[in-house]
C-alpha cells in the first residue's frame, strides 16, 4: 500500500484541518486569564453535547455527571493546555470528556470482572439523518473517508468511537469471530488516516 | 457497494498476529477497543512516549466529528453549582444575570431600591448572592435528592508489608484524604527502612494501575495536592502505597522502587 499519492488531483490538505471558526475560543482565552465567568459561558455552551457524549458510553446519569464536573474542573486548572491550532474548543472538551468516559468503563469492566454486558445492547447501526447542511465542513470530510471503507469497517469504527466499546463487543454484536472484527477495523483505521491525512 | 473501489485488493485482511502499526495502537487506545491488559501496555506507552500519546490524542480528534450525530442531552441544573464548588469557589453565587428565577423574585426588591454609595451598594449585592447562594443551595437537594455535604474524607494507614522477618506493629504514613480540599495529608508515623532514596505516594485505583501522587517527606507532615484525575479515582478501596524512588520521583510515571508501605482508603 503507497504511503504516497499522486499530487494535483486535490488540494492538499494542510497539518491544522480546514473548519469553521471556533466560536468558544474567546471564551478560552478569557478562562486562561482566571475570568470565572468564563467558565459558565463555556459550561453552558457545552455541558449537553459533553453530557450526550458521555451518556452514549457510559448510560449512567451519575457517572456522567462525575465526568463532566470532573472535564469542566480540569479546564478550570488547566486551560492553558489547550492548544487553538490544534483543535475546536468543542473537540477538545469533548475528546477530555471522552477520554474520562472510557476510563471509567474500563474500570467498571475491571469491577465486574472480564466480561461484560456491553455485547448486549445493540447500536443503533444508521447515523441520525441529520441534513447535510447541518454538517460540518470536517464532517463532510471524515464521512466522504468512511464511505470509501467497507460498510463493515466504518459501522465498527463509529461505534466503537461513540459508544466506547471493545472489540469483543463489537465481534459478539456483528457475530464474527474477534480476529475477524480486528482485522476490519484495524485494515479500516489505516485507510482512513490514509484518507484523512491525504 | 463498489462506486468507490478499494485502492488495494479488499480480501487481505491484517493478519492479527503481526504487531500493529503504532497509529493502529494508539488509535485502539484512544477509542478504547483493547483489554484491560492491552490498555495498561498502551497507557504505559502513552505515559512515557510523547508521539504514542499524541497519535492517540490525534485519533479522538479525527473522529470527534462523529459526535456531530449525537442529540444534546443537557446535563441536570444540580450540575452547574457542583462544578463551580469544585472548582475552588465553594459559597460564590453565579454573576447575577445568570441567577435562577427563584432567586431573582426574592431579591427583587432589593435590586429596584439599589442605592448609589458603594456601601450600600455592596450590602445589596451580598444579599443578592446569598440568596442566590441559598436558592442554589435548596435547587440542588430538591432537584437531585443528592446530598449535598461535602464529600467525606478518606483515610489509610500505610503499614510495610509484613515479612518473616519484620513485625509490622506501625504503620509508616497515615493519609487522610480531603475530596473538598482537592489534597491528602501525608503524616509520618515511623521512619521506615533507613535509604536515601525520595519516597514517592502513589494512588492505585480500582484498575490497578499505580497514578504518581507526589514526594513525601519522611519527618514532616505533607499536604499533597491532587489533580482532578487523581482525586476522581481516589474512592474508598482504593489504595495508596509508598515506594523509594530516585531523587525527583520515578521518571516515567510508573514505580520502579521497592514499596515500603501501603493500604486501603476507607471512608470516616
Amino acid at each position: 500500500m503507497s504511503r504516497f499519492r499522486p499530487l494535483g488531483h486535490r488540494l492538499s490538505i494542510t497539518s491544522v484541518p480546514e473548519r469553521a471558526a471556533d466560536l468558544l475560543a474567546p471564551v478560552m482565552a478569557r478562562l486562561a486569564k482566571g475570568e470565572r465567568a468564563a467558565l459558565r459561558e463555556l459550561y453552558m455552551a457545552t455541558n449537553a453535547k459533553l453530557f450526550a457524549v458521555c451518556l452514549r458510553i457510559l448510560s449512567d446519569r451519575g457517572e456522567c455527571e462525575d465526568v463532566l464536573q470532573d472535564v469542566y474542573v480540569t479546564v478550570w486548572r488547566r486551560a492553558e493546555a489547550f492548544d487553538p491550532a490544534r483543535a475546536s474548543t468543542l473537540a477538545w472538551l469533548s475528546a477530555v470528556a471522552r477520554n474520562r468516559a472510557i476510563d471509567k468503563l474500563r474500570s467498571r469492566r475491571s469491577r465486574l470482572g472480564h466480561t461484560t454486558l456491553d455485547g448486549v445492547e445493540i447500536a443503533d447501526p444508521a447515523p441520525r439523518a441529520d441534513a447535510d447542511w447541518e454538517r460540518s465542513m470536517e464532517r463532510r470530510r471524515l464521512d466522504a473517508c468512511l464511505d470509501g471503507l467497507r460498510a463493515e469497517e466504518s459501522g465498527a469504527i463509529r461505534t466503537a468511537f461513540l459508544e466506547g466499546v471493545t472489540y469483543e463487543a463489537l465481534a459478539a454484536r456483528a457475530g464474527v469471530p474477534l480476529g475477524t472484527m480486528k482485522s476490519w477495523v484495524r485494515r479500516g483505521l489505516l485507510r482512513l488516516r490514509e484518507c484523512l491525512e491525504g | 457497494m463498489s462506486d468507490l473501489p478499494p485502492q488495494d485488493p479488499p480480501q487481505t485482511p491484517i493478519p492479527n498476529d503481526e504487531p500493529a502499526p503504532d497509529t493502529v495502537l494508539a488509535a485502539e487506545h484512544a477509542l478504547g477497543l483493547t483489554d484491560a491488559e492491552e490498555a495498561a501496555r498502551a497507557e504505559a506507552r502513552a505515559a512515557s512516549e510523547p508521539a504514542f500519546a499524541a497519535e492517540a490524542a490525534a485519533w479522538t480528534l479525527r473522529l470527534h466529528p462523529l459526535a456531530e450525530e449525537l442529540a444534546d442531552i443537557s446535563a441536570p441544573d444540580s450540575l452547574w453549582p457542583r462544578v463551580a464548588r469544585a472548582a475552588g469557589w465553594p459559597e460564590e453565587a453565579p454573576a447575577p444575570e445568570v441567577a435562577p428565577p427563584a432567586a431573582q423574585a426574592t431579591s427583587r426588591g432589593k435590586v429596584v431600591a439599589f442605592p448609589t454609595r458603594a456601601l450600600a451598594l455592596w450590602r445589596a449585592g451580598a444579599l443578592i448572592a446569598s440568596a442566590v447562594a441559598a436558592a442554589c443551595v435548596v435547587a440542588v437537594a430538591l432537584l437531585s435528592g443528592r446530598q449535598i455535604a461535602p464529600p467525606p474524607l478518606l483515610v489509610a494507614n500505610l503499614d510495610p508489608p509484613t515479612t518473616a522477618s519484620s513485625i509490622a506493629s506501625e504503620p509508616l504514613f497515615t493519609a487522610t484524604l480531603d475530596p473538598a480540599r482537592h489534597t491528602v495529608v501525608m503524616s509520618p508515623v515511623s521512619p521506615g527502612p533507613v535509604d536515601p532514596r525520595a519516597r514517592e505516594l502513589w494512588l492505585i485505583p480500582a484498575d490497578g494501575k499505580p497514578r504518581a501522587a507526589g514526594l513525601l517527606d519522611v519527618q514532616n507532615t505533607r499536604r499533597v495536592p491532587l489533580t482532578p484525575e487523581l482525586l476522581h479515582l481516589a474512592s474508598a478501596g482504593a489504595k495508596l502505597a509508598v515506594s523509594l524512588e530516585p531523587e525527583g520521583g520515578a521518571p516515567n510515571g510508573v514505580p520502579t522502587g521497592p514499596i515500603i508501605a501501603a493500604g486501603v482508603l476507607t471512608r470516616i
